[in-house]
């Protein structure tokens, strides 16, 4: 990575952190919402990542990534018979 | 008519600067123009314009009624730009009252520059209130992005007709070598209209020491196509070439 995309990617990470005010609060709340739902559907596999940035145009981008061993099934994710 | 506050959240930017020099191509190209000092506390656009000295009456002797509007402005020690001071005892006209003044003075003029205060206080609320229109200035530096941003956000709660950015002291030789962000990657980053690229020019600063602006300044040529941006209302923007001579 070339020396100013690290700098531009930094700054944008910066504003972003700024808008959502996820230095603290907001990103811990939402990593253990995510972390509860997820670990719901599957069986996974160590840390849960979850990262938000903003790209070119001004929208956010939402990023969570994760390795599960298994999928849970329970009754709701059943297929429905009609 | 125009009523345009230069703004910028972090000090020290260009804020001053870039008022003084639109200011002066906007003179020199014909249009009539006051600028206001509108940064109540640190007051220097006198001293940007070399008018430090030819002051007698500024804002807050306006609004106590101790002189005429006109009779506050002091002429421009270079072009026929004029420029309405503030003082220390300015700091605590209301907005409503600053903005007042501004109105009268738009009547008469084509430009009126409004230089705002760093930060975003009570200063920058007067500054802003009074205008239609604002240029945010930034540097391409991490510190100054992040309060540009800030900045950004703030100015679109008011009723603004328009928002542009001018990014100032960019380096084209760091640029090319890939070690500072252009104009462009941070107007983007900023989701910001760029309408001005003002290079880093030694000559600003010496200049400025005598309230004065250099024919020869690198810069020149940056402050025209601002100046035809803003007048215009166009975006050409041009990226200042490094250059290899001085004259
Ligand atoms: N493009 C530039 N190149 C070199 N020096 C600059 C440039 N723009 C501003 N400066 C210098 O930076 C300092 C701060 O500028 P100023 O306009 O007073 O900032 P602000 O009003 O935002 O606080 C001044 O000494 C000025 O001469
Ligand atoms: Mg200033």
């Amino acid at each position: 990575m070339r020396f100013k995309d690290k700098v531009s990617a930094r700054i944008r990470d910066m504003l972003t952190n700024d808008k959502l005010g996820l230095s603290d609060g907001f990103m811990t709340a939402f990593q253990a919402d995510v972390t509860h739902l997820v670990k719901d559907y599957f069986d996974v596999s160590g840390q849960i990542d979850v990262k938000i940035f903003e790209n070119e145009d001004g929208k956010y981008g939402i990023k969570i990534s994760a390795l599960a061993d298994k999928i849970n099934t329970f009754e709701t994710t059943f297929k429905k018979k009609f | 008519m125009r009523k345009i506050v230069i703004t910028s959240g972090k000090g020290g930017v260009g804020k001053t600067t870039i008022t003084a020099n639109l200011g002066r191509k906007l003179s020199a190209d014909g249009y009539k123009v006051v600028l206001v000092d509108g940064d109540v506390g640190l007051n220097n656009l006198d001293v940007a314009m070399g008018i430090e000295n030819r002051v007698v009456y500024d804002i807050s002797d306006v609004l106590a009624g101790r002189c005429r509007p006109f009779q506050a402005l002091a002429l421009d020690v270079e072009t026929s730009a004029r420029i309405l001071p503030s003082s220390a005892n300015s700091a605590d006209i209301s907005a409503q009252a600053f903005r007042g003044v501004v109105d009268s003075l738009a009547e008469t003029f084509d430009f009126v520059l409004i230089d705002c205060p760093a930060g975003i206080e009570h200063g920058f609320h007067r500054a802003v209130s009074s205008a239609d229109e604002a240029i945010v200035v930034t540097t391409p530096s991490a510190s100054a992005i992040r309060d540009a941003d800030k900045v950004l956000r703030l100015l679109s709660t008011y009723p603004l007709k328009d928002v542009a950015l001018v990014v100032n002291r960019t380096r084209a030789d760091l640029i090319a070598r890939g070690e500072m962000l252009s104009a462009k990657e941070t107007a983007n980053i900023l989701h910001a209209t760029l309408i001005g690229i003002i290079p880093d020019d030694d000559y600003i600063t010496v200049f400025q020491q005598l309230g004065k602006t250099a024919d020869f300044a690198p810069s020149k040529r940056a402050f025209a196509t601002l100046s035809r941006n803003v007048a215009e209302n166009t975006r050409d923007v041009e990226v200042p070439r490094r250059r290899w001579w001085r004259r």
